[in-house]
């Protein structure tokens, strides 16, 4: 039996071994410091988690170990006064491993007091956190995706949550612009520290090209994440002397994977040396593939949440009834198209059966009864294992209206007389009617797929042409008359009509011509041209030739009056003076002769006065005014009475008649009529002589009468010819020139002038002037 | 007689010779005893008013009283004549009546248009001539102050 001690020292012993054997095999990291926190005794675990050999880390202080950061917690809480055996203080700290990485642990410390009550050595335990801290970033990460609405804000948050988790100062999210082939800056984050924060803003400002070396490029194509441990030494790092300026160290970057593709770089800054860390990596990687995941996730998430919402819309704005109904044919959706065609309200309908609406084949049935024609398509699709069938529907009452239409303005093109031919934009021929066909002999097949003439440059003139396209630019409409060729090589003209014909989508796609045949109309239209033409021609061709005979009567008078009369002035003189100075040698028939010389040489005289007034009224231009006759009837009558003052004469003179004509040709009328009637009551005991204006079928006459000779009716016809006399000479002087001349005046007028008379009794002369204006019209 | 008249040169120029002659006895029935010149073209009336030609010795400073001139001439016209008297200083203010066949109004017009001082048309009847030639005699070479006849003697 072993003694009470031997028990004791062997329990002890074997308590001392349990001890060793939970010591040695922990999971936790454990050593044992002493008073001064150097470690006296160490565990395996503990030399894994700090990447030490047991000697190396028996004797080394804590301080070594721990993070500078954390030291002050550790120290304060060593000063905290003790009570009980133990003390433990569970803290999460930052280690420093052998290779100058850093690691985050669960530190849990019991000291251990003498039984004076003083620490006599402590026991930390520490637990590696990497794995915790990994889980809370993918945690956190995940929340943060989940919760923002797209990557571009979420982004900064990740930035932070990795920084705040694993103690960087600053970072940014990269990705690639495949167009520009470079690699940009998209998401920021960093303390809040005016040099950091000017750092990330030049960073942001950044774009490095694809094929430049650089941080962001071999982080982007290497597998593993990138660490720079001293980004002042580092060459590739570009963005040195600003890092410097922000008084950054370290540098580390990783990719954001989404199936094995990097979509994105993130890189991290911190102002402490960082040395690289395995675990890290690992952590990194790991992120990184996280990160990508739920960016994959959330993209086809919003992908799926757009192609419902696409779905929806084209459901509710769709022109076509949309139903969906389930295996027992029950409605379980009815979009607003459907509502309208039919009449009734979603509501209404969902759960009731399809045949409610669509009683028999191809035929709806609205809400007020009325039957109308539909075309459907149905298709099924199953769902949580439940058939559910969609139909489709069309209202094809408008379709069949349309169709009715499309039948009326076919039969319109088909029966109208005028051609008609429809032109696709590439100028060519793509339909024709029967009228065409009629008018130029060309049928349909022959003419589709041609370029019509009008539309071939090279026949038509630039002119025409160019005002074609002008006109059809600017208002869509042409109107020309063309010439074309029949099939039958004939040339007719066309009366054409082009316009442009838009598509459903405004676009000019078509051109219609339509134009019929006006051949016959251009030839009547021609040939009157040509008589119009011809007619000036000849007009012109009159009007130079009565110019000329005008000009030729102009000189012949002028000859007249002062050749013809010298003459006759000799004749007269010298016959006078033989009269006068050599009587005594004349017998009384030579006398007689000599007289009969110097009345004839009179006559002549007055016949050569006569004929150049009757010249002059035919070549003269009339002046038309309102002209005074009985005026010019009193002064004339006065003049002759002046001639022969013994005779009895009575006037009877209307006042007051006014006609509009040349006042200088109307007083040679009057002088004419009023002579006349003076010379031929010249026989008469006493003279009567009427002038006035009477009403005559609807005319205004004025009239002239006297009670002299007259003169037979019978013989009127050659009253107003030239030299035309019904007196001898020896009965009643005159040159038959007077009245022919009147005639003349009354024609230049537009006027009428006739006689009446009575043999004996005297004669009455007449004439009438139309009002101006109205000569003209005749 | 008219004893104011025998001083007084009248220029005729006319070249029918049956109206020279008519004009002639005219003048002498009508009793004017005034020296009449007779010029048978326009071109003699300049020759003689402007001391030329076959009237270069003619002493040019005298001036008829009064030209009557026929419109139709051979060579240079009537008009011509009397476009040239109104032209030159020398015969600008002498009296001129234009004694023709024409009753054209357009000769008339032109006549005046010219700067002749009288229009009289030739009578066909003699005795009306005799007429005209008294009435002619007795108003140019009697009534009339000429303007050339005066500036005559102002010379002299």
């Amino acid at each position: 039996m072993p003694t009470k001690l031997q028990q004791s020292q062997s329990d002890l012993q074997k308590s001392d071994e349990r001890f060793r054997a939970i010591f040695d095999h922990a999971a936790d990291g454990i050593g044992v410091l002493d008073n001064n926190s150097h470690y006296i005794q160490v565990n395996r675990k503990l030399c894994e988690i700090l990447g030490y050999i047991e000697d190396e880390l028996i004797g080394k202080p804590l301080s070594e170990i721990m993070h500078p950061d954390d030291h002050g917690e550790n120290l304060n809480q060593s000063d905290q006064p003790i009570s009980g055996l133990v003390d433990t203080f569970p803290l999460e700290k930052r280690y420093i491993r052998k290779n100058g990485s850093i690691i985050w642990v669960h530190v849990s410390t019991a000291v251990v007091h003498g039984p004076s009550g003083d620490p006599i050595y402590s026991i930390s335990s520490i637990t590696d956190l990497s794995e915790r801290k990994r889980l809370e970033i993918f945690h956190s990460v995940a929340n943060t995706l989940a919760k923002s609405k797209t990557i571009t804000k979420a982004m900064p948050r990740i930035i932070r949550i990795i920084c705040e988790t694993l103690g960087w100062d600053c970072g940014a999210h990269w990705k690639v612009d495949e167009e520009k082939q470079q690699y940009y800056c998209t998401e920021t984050w960093s303390l809040a520290n005016t040099q950091i924060k000017k750092f990330m803003t030049y960073s942001s400002q950044c774009v490095f090209p694809v094929d430049h070396e650089g941080f962001i490029k071999r982080t982007w194509l290497s597998n593993r994440p990138v660490w720079i441990s001293d980004i002042t030494t580092e060459s590739i790092f570009k963005r040195a002397s600003q890092a410097v300026e922000a008084k950054l160290q370290s540098a580390f970057a990783f990719q954001i994977l989404s199936a094995d593709k990097t979509i994105g770089i993130l890189e991290f800054f911190c102002r402490n040396t960082q040395k690289p860390d395995s675990a890290l990596h690992e952590t990194a990687l790991s992120i990184g593939v996280q990160i990508g995941q739920f960016i994959q996730h959330k993209q086809i998430e919003d992908a799926q949440k757009r192609s419902e919402v696409q779905l929806s819309c084209i459901i509710q704005s769709a022109m076509q009834a949309i139903i969906m109904v389930d295996e027992e044919m029950n409605i379980v959706l009815f979009n607003p198209a459907a509502e309208k065609i039919f009449g009734y309200k979603s509501k209404d309908v969902i759960g009731t059966k399809i045949n409610k609406l669509i009683p028999a084949r191809l035929m709806g049935l609205r809400r007020n009864r009325e039957e109308f024609p539909i075309e459907a398509s149905i298709s099924n699709l199953t769902l949580s294992g439940k058939k559910f069938y969609t139909v489709i529907l069309s209202d094809l009452t408008l379709s069949l209206a349309a169709e009715e239409n499309l039948h009326l303005a076919t039969e319109v093109i088909k029966n109208v007389q005028e051609a008609i031919v429809i032109i696709n934009a590439s100028m060519k021929v793509i339909s024709v009617n029967p009228a065409f066909t009629s008018i130029t002999g060309f049928t349909e097949d022959e003419a589709i797929g041609k370029v019509p003439r009008i539309f071939n440059e090279d026949i038509n003139s630039n002119d025409l042409y160019q005002a074609m396209w002008s006109s059809l630019r600017k208002t869509g409409h042409w109107y020309g008359e063309v010439w074309d060729q029949r099939k039958n090589g004939d040339s007719f003209c066309q009366g054409l009509s082009l316009d442009t014909i838009k598509n459903l989508y405004g676009e000019i796609a078509y051109y219609a011509a339509v134009f019929y045949d006006i051949t016959d109309r251009k030839h009547t239209e021609e040939r009157i041209l040509n008589l119009n033409t011809e007619l000036e021609q000849r007009v012109t061709e009159r009007t130079r030739q009565l110019q000329a005979s005008n000009k030729e009567l102009e000189a012949f008078s002028y000859s007249v009056s002062h050749d013809l009369r010298a003459p006759l002035r000799a004749i007269d003189g010298f016959s006078q003076l033989l009269l006068k100075k050599y009587i005594d040698q004349l017998d009384e028939p030579g006398n007689n002769y000599l007289q009969r010389i110097r009345n004839a040489s009179e006559r002549m005289g007055g016949l050569i006065d006569d004929l150049l007034q009757l010249s002059k009224v035919s070549a003269c231009k009339i002046k038309t005014k309102p002209v005074d006759l009985s005026q010019l009837v009193h002064s004339i009558l006065t003049e002759l009475q002046e001639t022969e003052t013994n005779r009895q004469v009575e006037f009877n003179i209307q006042d007051g008649v006014f006609i509009d004509a040349d006042p200088r040709l109307f007083r040679i009328v009057l002088e004419n009529l009023i002579s006349n009637a003076w010379k031929f009551t010249g026989r008469k005991e006493r003279t009567i002589i009427c002038f006035g204006i009477k009403e005559q079928n609807g005319e205004q006459v004025v009239f002239v009468n006297d009670n002299g000779a007259g003169f037979n009716i019978k013989y009127s016809h050659k009253l107003f010819g030239a030299f035309q006399r019904l007196h001898s000479v020896t009965e009643f002087e005159g040159t038959g020139i007077g009245l022919a001349t009147v005639l003349r005046i009354m024609n230049l007028h537009g006027g009428r002038i006739w006689a009446d008379s009575t043999l004996g009794e005297g004669a009455t002369f007449y004439f009438v002037v139309p009002p101006p204006g109205s000569s003209e019209d005749n | 007689m008219n004893t104011k008249t025998i001083d007084k040169v009248i220029l005729l120029v006319e070249d029918n010779p049956d109206d020279q002659e008519l004009a002639l006895l005219a003048f002498k029935e009508a009793n004017i005893t005034s020296k009449i010149i007779t010029c048978s073209d326009g071109e003699e009336a300049l020759d003689y008013l402007f001391a030329t030609g076959m009237y270069a010795d003619r002493d040019a400073r005298i001036m008829p009283e009064v030209m009557l001139l026929d419109l139709k001439l051979p060579k240079v016209d009537g008009f011509e004549v009397l476009k040239r008297v109104r032209e030159d200083p020398r015969t600008k203010l002498l009296p001129v009546v234009v004694l023709t066949t024409s009753s054209e109004q357009k000769d008339l017009v032109e006549s005046y248009q010219l700067g002749t001082n009288s229009y009289i048309r030739k009578p066909v009847d003699f005795s009306k001539f005799i007429e005209f030639a008294q009435q002619f005699g007795s108003y140019w070479l009697g009534l009339n102050e000429s303007p050339i006849r005066r500036g005559v003697r102002r010379e002299n």
